[in-house]
């Protein structure tokens, strides 16, 4: 069974907070606009069903920035393909093409070697704390999703 | 006067008919011919483009974002933009099925050297040892290609594998940081680099550093992946308009060839098209026909030209593809340097490794990054997206790839057939590639003298992140209808004639007996002019 697409304001919901997640600035009409249309052929929704665990990912995403990055890091290892990074790669798609964004994905400033190396440290020690933090929240929600293996439910792919 | 019939647009047909013309022939080229977009702005650069254009994200992504490179679908090899979709759109009539290979098709104007990276090597006499022919009979054609298109280059130590002499080069491109610090490194561990027979120098390339033939030379605007909207980069189109301005050239578009008829000698008479799927064939009558529509489909008009005269489903063996492997590095010297997107994005370097056996001579290109897309890029970092475009934008001026080339051999394995699908005389084309069970110890052996030649030179190669590309990627397809000097059927005499059909010669890399490592693509075109120039005689 195919999944219904997600409602409007529930994707343009998401669009603000994966903008503001990835490039620290709130998105613009023209970037929501893409989103929305982007999102119609995302590969997920080809898919069987969304996978609980998938779903409670996407709620913490959309909570918030650091929902999102938390269920980000989560996703990366332990749910790479789904729903969750298929959506974030087509966020991160628009924004690198899009007028006020690109730059900051194409252009860097030269801070220097030495605060290169310390941003770098820094950033890999926030990238562990989130990876542990989303395995503590996500991780039994996970398990427990494979222990007790449900098939998906209209309703609930209804919202995704 | 001969009245010669070519199939394919691409870079053997083109070179071809040009050729051909010159020497007072009349030329009908048919071709299915999808055509390229026009150039949007062609003054703006890569990231002038973003905010130049009204819609940007349908320009670089598809109206639909189809561009996007998501991780659960299968990455194609080179994540093409929509701006190429063009070169690899697929006329319904077509339907091919693979065993371990994913072959790329092209049914473009221009063909698949449309979306090529324009690495133009000539081959050396070792390389062309197993050939019916020697250097000697292919270097007036290299001049000739080189005169043609215009090839950039310089002499160096690649000299030593690459022909230079007797070629009419450009001077190098302009090259960029990261370029010019790993040639310099490679200046200072040269012996050490040499003694391991490992060789740097810089990239042949069919890109214009000066003015040429009405091209304008590269002014770096970093959109070559996107498509070059200044033609610097040289594409076959650009020969093709050159064709279309002689006289006695028609060019026929939006035709599917499908097969010839030939009677009891093979003599063809006529060879026909479909303009649209399951529409009324259209004849072509001819003196001479000519099938340059790359080496698969080629093979598969000549499978099934046989199949809907005889009944008879014949099997073509020898089936080659260059394996490719990408290996990824980091110059941690380059870290943290000003980022500059707008530069030739293609690959500066290219490098040899040298072998006891010169037929397993080693291959392979470097490309340091400039400008990118980002998200595919990121999407195979092990990190939130967050982190990796951080770690990303620190690093990315010290990023490069290697993309290392291996040679391939005939096997009567790997073979190309067809599976007739109905009563009309229909078919599939059915490829089946065996890899060569020494490949593993080629490739392996091949990889890790690039990760010590780049350990060498300073660079890191993080682990895990080299790929073996699937066979099929590097769309450098050959053998099926090789030239021989002892015959046999279905195979060419040395001149690129069919020995089955004697008013057929093959155009492509079907008639190629064995495939170096180096880029294919210089090579047949030269091949092309010197099969052409046959026909003056």
């Amino acid at each position: 069974m195919t999944p219904f697409p997600p409602p409007t304001e529930q994707l343009q919901r998401e669009c603000e907070v994966f903008t503001r997640y990835l490039s620290g600035r709130p998105a613009t009409e023209y970037v929501i606009g893409k989103y929305e249309r982007g999102h119609r052929r995302i590969p997920y929704l080809q898919a069987r069903g969304v996978a609980p665990v998938d779903r409670y990912l996407l709620i913490i995403a959309r909570s918030g920035t650091y929902g999102a990055r938390l269920a980000d890091a989560y996703a990366r290892f332990f749910r790479p393909t789904g729903p969750v990074r298929q959506k974030l790669a087509l966020m991160l798609a628009i924004l690198e093409n899009s007028p006020t964004y690109h730059e900051w994905f194409n252009s860097a400033e030269s801070p220097g070697k030495v605060r290169v190396s310390l941003g770098l440290i820094a950033s890999g020690l926030a990238f562990m704390v989130l990876l542990a933090g989303g395995i503590v929240i996500v991780g039994p929600v996970h398990l427990a999703a494979n222990l007790f293996r449900t098939a998906a439910e209209p309703g609930e792919q209804a919202h995704d | 006067m001969t009245r010669i019939v070519i199939v394919g647009s691409g870079a053997s047909g083109v070179h071809f008919a040009l050729t051909a013309l010159r020497n007072g022939h009349d030329v009908t080229m048919l071709d299915v011919g999808h055509q390229r977009p026009p150039a949007v702005k062609p003054d703006a650069t890569f990231e002038g483009l973003k905010d130049a254009l009204e819609d940007p994200v349908a320009h670089f992504l598809g109206e639909d974002c189809e561009g996007v490179v998501y991780p659960a679908t299968k990455a194609s090899y080179y994540g093409h933009p929509p701006s190429k979709s063009y070169v690899f759109a697929q006329p319904r009539q077509f339907v091919s099925r693979a065993t371990a290979m994913q072959p790329v098709f092209s049914f473009a104007r221009g063909g698949l050297a449309e979306a090529w990276t324009a690495g133009a090597y000539p081959l050396n006499a070792q390389d062309l040892a197993e050939f019916p022919f020697g250097y000697e009979d292919l270097a007036p054609s290299y001049q000739e290609v080189a005169r043609r298109i215009g090839v950039a280059a310089e002499r160096d130590d690649l000299a030593k594998f690459i022909p230079f002499d007797g070629i009419d080069y450009q001077p190098p491109l302009t090259t960029d940081p990261h370029t010019r610090h790993l040639l310099a490194v490679y200046g200072r561990q040269r012996t050490v680099l040499n003694k391991s027979r490992f060789y740097l120098g810089r990239s042949r390339v069919a890109t214009l550093s000066r003015d040429h033939a009405g091209r304008k030379a590269c002014n770096h605007l970093g959109r070559c992946f996107w498509g070059c909207p200044t033609d610097s980069i040289y594409s076959p189109s650009v020969t093709l308009r050159e064709c279309q301005a002689l006289p006695r050239f028609r060019y026929e578009p939006g035709m599917y060839v499908s097969h010839f008829e030939y009677d009891e000698g093979g003599r063809i008479s006529r060879i026909g098209a479909e303009g649209a799927p399951g529409g009324e064939i259209r004849w072509f009558e001819g003196d001479t026909f000519v099938l340059a529509a790359g080496a698969l489909c080629s093979s598969k008009i000549v499978l099934d030209s046989i199949y809907r005269r005889t009944g008879r489903v014949v099997e073509l063996p020898g089936l080659m593809d260059n394996r490719q492997v990408h290996v990824p590095f980091l110059t941690p010297r380059m870290i943290a340097e000003p980022v500059n997107t707008a530069a030739y994005q293609f690959h500066h370097l290219a490098f040899g490794i040298e072998r006891d056996d010169p037929a397993e001579y080693v291959h392979g290109q470097i490309t340091t990054l400039k400008a990118a897309s980002v998200h595919p890029i990121l999407l195979g970092m092990p990190l939130d997206f967050k982190t990796a475009l951080t770690v990303f934008r620190g690093i990315r001026t010290g990023l490069g790839l290697a993309n290392v080339n291996l040679h391939d051999r005939r096997r009567a394995t790997s073979v190309l057939t067809i599976r007739p699908t109905g009563a009309d005389g229909r078919s599939e084309l059915l490829i089946r590639y065996e890899t060569d069970p020494n490949e593993h110890a080629h490739r392996d052996a091949a990889v890790r003298d690039v990760k010590r030649a780049l350990s060498t030179m300073g660079c890191i190669v993080p682990p895990g992140m080299t790929r073996v590309l699937p066979m099929g990627s590097s769309v450098h397809y050959a053998g099926t209808l090789p030239m021989t000097a002892q015959g046999g059927t279905l195979t060419c005499t040395p001149d690129c004639r069919s020995r089955d059909f004697p008013n057929l010669y093959l155009a492509d890399g079907a008639t190629l007996p064995f495939l170096p490592s180096k880029n294919l693509t210089f090579t047949l075109m030269a091949n092309a002019i010197r099969i052409a120039e046959t026909l003056r005689d």
